[in-house]
């Protein structure tokens, strides 16, 4: 018999659609670990004899290349594997404050709860956007610094989200009887609320992926994240803006991997969230 | 008021296990617990009755201080439970163990049996090791009438009985001296409640286990009791022998409740 | 005289992941005019689905087989509409939660007049003052204030008064009765036998009861049926099914209903093992693993409903006699 996790697996396993999307996400992960040892380019060799030249599968750069003669391909793969990296982190970081914050929070109740959500709230109200560029000016450009402001993102969602279920959790009578056997409070807090607080948290956290790589790449496309000569999707999404006329390809592909890439994070937490939702029975 | 059975004064053997001394929980303004008075002895099932709202589950509850009394005192072996620090409550929760009416609400759905059942050893007797847990689990398994082999299983792969059965495991495995039972077969079939309760009178025979039943159905009470306290509004209303209760009701709150038992039949069976 | 309730060889079973698991098998039952009788079952007995399979009230998950007859029609094939014009007029249920049954966000006048104005098309003034002739008759207290009071304002007896009074505003011929008095207190329990005694001699509806406690079904039903894993094992006269029991399953369950008179016992009766879940397998009696009297025969072999003695229905391979 299994645990109710297996049983969540299975459901997933029955669901095409986020069997499919796990598929690609897993094939465009393994590209950016892979991909390096396809091709001969790297992202910084200029190839000064193929300037700006298509796609051809034919030639030696398979998507490509840009305005300097990087290969396109490789920076692309480069890119991918810095916003995946950036998106993974952060959302970790995210995770384990917000999970943290907001089980102390629910369970604690009262005064606590009530003081801790409204810092939740007047963090929430702040501008992020001038918040990091005003860092940026104290600062100055630095990559910790991206992954502090783009971490800064998903924590309070997720504290709020795994507060409510905390509320929800704590009056349950099996909390009780944890209180009643002699439990502490790290020890009901992390072995009986979290662990069923955790349906809902899991899908959050795969949906908060796309978002804090969306929100990395508007950083750098603004100028304020990864600077030359390092990529990332933002990045080379910003540079094929420029391009847009004369090489539409330089926009295209990095901006149809991001829009793939996202696409299938959100249809996996989607399959994710019916297959941990269903009602225990 | 109702005078408490009579108390010796001498600390020994007869001397009242708990004392609950004017106990008084109000919610939101409404009285749930008022002044409640009473004493239970090793050894003993003390019986407590009493419709909804009569304030019985909160009584237990406050007893252990899962909910906040407004007043009053809880002498456990001496110690007033409702005044000490958290941390000598905890020690106390050993020997003070509680089970409820919904088996399967009181079990962690994201925790195998197994866990549930040695979470109490965890707890208290952190220096042993998992062998020795296993040991101890797998034998309360048995003690309660499951296959030891279930201890890897989840709470909702159960019947309600089973999951009962689990969590008295899982409140026996300690040795406590005091079992509150929150109306735990109300919620099972007839003809699974026997088996319940004939377990819960065993292992108190094995471990000389006090009990406080809590039950609506004054039938089972009866049989289950040396004593019951018939609770009403937040009151107690009457304490008396099983016998003397249902033989000479006195009050006639405790009259019309008898008076309301469906019968089988017009002529006695038995 | 036809009966007005009439079920034939009914089947009813779920699907649940690719599997079908029946909960209730080929069950035949009548229900006179003015009749009441008591179904009695445990957990896994189906004795709730064939009533919701009837009053069409299953999900979609739900396979059902058989003939259903209301008043001589077959209602289990009837059309959404029509169906609509008997239940809750002709055909009403009360169920066992008030609390969930009634609408929360509906005054109580609204919810019995709502019974009125649909099926009998009175105006809502008109059926406002039936509404409170209703709550008169079923005996709620300050009548005319409660109209206006939302369902948790009332507590659970009271609330089961309405859902009663609901079910009798258009003079049904059959109410059906699903564990009507289990989430109340005894002292209301009682008095809501007491009504539902009443309403009977009143109204003269035909009345089904529901439950799986046999002292309550005992106080009301003119017959009673035994389930047990979606089949009727025992079926019969009240008084003498109750005295004198043919079934093992019925004895035993019998004995296991602690009295309040005689001596104190130091083991409670009961039974072994558990009630079978639908699904379980279905080789020979399904009482067998359970039975004190089980023989060979038991476990190969599954009973039939027959005739046993004073005319009643048994289903067991040995019957007890007297």
């Amino acid at each position: 018999m299994v645990s109710l996790f297996g049983d969540a697996a299975r459901r997933l396993r029955s669901n095409p659609g986020a069997m499919g999307a796990m598929f690609l996400i897993l094939c465009i992960v393994a590209l950016t670990l892979f991909g390096p040892w396809l091709t001969a380019n790297t992202g910084e060799s200029l190839d000064w004899s193929h300037v700006a030249s298509a796609p051809a599968l034919r030639s030696a750069h398979w998507f490509g290349t840009d305005r300097l003669g990087r290969d396109l391909f490789a920076r692309t793969l480069e890119g991918t594997r810095v916003s995946l990296a950036v998106g993974l982190v952060a959302s970790a970081v995210s995770l384990l404050v917000g999970i943290g914050y907001g089980a102390a929070a629910g369970y604690a109740g009262g005064r606590t709860d009530h003081v801790m959500m409204r810092i939740i709230e007047i963090l929430s109200g702040l501008p992020l956007i001038f918040f990091v560029i005003f860092l940026t000016v104290i600062f100055g450009r630095s990559e910790t610094l991206l992954f502090v402001s783009v971490g800064a993102v998903g924590w309070l969602t997720m504290a709020r989200i795994v507060r409510g279920e905390t509320l929800s959790i704590r009056h349950r009578e099996f909390i009780e009887a944890a209180v009643a056997s002699g439990a502490g409070t790290a020890r009901i807090i992390v072995k009986h609320i979290i662990p069923n607080a955790i349906g809902p948290v899991i899908v959050y956290a795969t949906l908060t992926v796309p978002q804090i790589i969306m929100f990395e790449s508007f950083l750098s496309f603004l100028g304020l994240g990864i600077q030359e000569p390092h990529a990332s999707l933002g990045t080379l999404i910003a540079e094929g803006a420029g391009e847009m006329e004369a090489a539409p390809w330089i926009l295209l592909v990095p901006g149809g991997l991001l829009a793939l890439l996202l696409l299938s994070l959100n249809i996996f937490g989607d399959g994710l969230r019916d297959a941990l939702d269903v009602k225990e029975q | 008021m109702i005078d408490p059975a009579p108390i010796s004064d001498v600390p020994g053997i007869d001397a009242p296990l708990l004392r609950v001394r004017e106990l008084g929980v109000s919610f939101a303004g409404h009285c749930a617990v008022r002044d409640v008075s009473f004493d239970l002895y090793a050894g003993e099932t003390l019986g407590l009755v009493g419709e909804s709202g009569s304030g019985k589950s909160t009584l237990a509850r406050a007893i252990l201080r899962l909910v906040k009394a407004a007043h009053g005192s809880v002498l456990w072996r001496g110690e007033d439970l409702l005044a000490c620090d958290a941390a000598t409550l905890r020690a106390h929760r050993r020997d003070l163990q509680i089970i409820f009416q919904d088996p399967l609400a009181s079990l962690n759905p994201r925790m195998s049996v197994g866990e549930a059942i040695a979470e109490p050893l965890r707890i208290f007797e952190p220096d042993l090791d998992a062998d020795g847990r296993e040991a101890r689990v797998k034998d309360m398994l048995k003690r309660v009438g499951l296959n030891s082999a279930m201890s890897r299983r989840y709470p909702h792969e159960f019947s309600g009985g089973q999951c009962q059965r689990i969590g008295i495991a899982r409140a026996m495995i300690l040795g406590p001296k005091l079992l509150i039972c929150d109306e735990p077969v109300s919620s099972l079939d007839v003809s699974i409640q026997g088996q319940i309760v004939n377990l819960l009178l065993d292992l108190q025979r094995e471990a000389g286990t006090a009990m406080l039943f809590i039950s609506h159905n004054l039938a089972v009470v009866r049989h289950v009791s040396h004593r019951i306290m018939v609770m009403c509004s937040g009151s107690i209303v009457e304490v008396a022998s099983s016998e003397a209760l249902f033989a000479e009701p006195v009050h006639p709150y405790t009259r019309a409740l008898l008076a309301a038992i469906p019968m089988l039949s017009a002529s006695p069976i038995w | 005289m036809i009966p007005v309730f009439s079920i034939d060889e009914l089947s009813v079973s779920f699907t649940q992941r690719r599997s079908t698991i029946p909960a209730v098998r080929k069950v035949s039952l009548d229900v006179k005019e003015r009749e009441c009788i008591g179904i009695v079952g445990e957990s896994g007995s189906g004795k709730t689905q064939i009533f919701m399979a009837a009053m069409g009230l299953l999900d979609g998950n739900s396979a059902v087989d058989g003939r259903v007859r209301f008043q001589g029609e077959d209602i289990l094939r009837l059309p959404p509409p029509k169906l609509n014009r008997i239940r809750g007029s002709q055909l009403t249920m009360i169920f066992q939660d008030p609390m969930t049954s009634l609408t929360p966000h509906l005054t109580i006048g609204a919810q019995l007049a709502e019974v009125l104005v649909c099926h009998e098309h009175k105006s809502w003034s008109e059926a406002r003052i039936a509404a409170r002739r209703m709550l008169e008759r079923v005996r709620v207290p300050e009548p005319k204030r409660r109209l206006d009071q939302f369902p948790h304002e009332l507590s659970g007896g009271l609330r089961q008064r309405v859902m009663i009074g609901m079910s009798l505003m258009c003079g049904p011929a059959l109410v059906i009765a699903d564990e009507p008095t289990t989430a109340l207190d005894v002292t209301v329990q009682a008095q809501i036998m007491d009504l539902l005694r009443a309403m009977r001699e009143e109204v003269g509806m035909a009345l089904v009861l529901i439950s799986h406690d046999l002292a309550v079904v005992a106080g009301l039903a003119d017959r009673i049926l035994v389930m047990y894993a979606g089949r009727i094992v025992e079926s019969g006269a009240a008084l003498e099914l109750l005295q004198h029991a043919q079934h093992p399953y019925t004895a035993e369950l019998l004995k296991c209903v602690p009295n309040v008179s005689g001596p104190r016992l130091q083991r409670l009766p009961t039974l072994p093992g558990q009630p079978p879940q639908p699904g379980d397998s279905e080789e020979g009696c399904a009482f067998a693993p359970r039975c004190p009297r089980a023989a060979a025969r038991c476990r190969a072999e599954r009973p039939e409903l027959h005739e046993g003695q004073s005319r009643t229905q048994v289903a067991c391979h040995y019957p007890i006699s007297q």
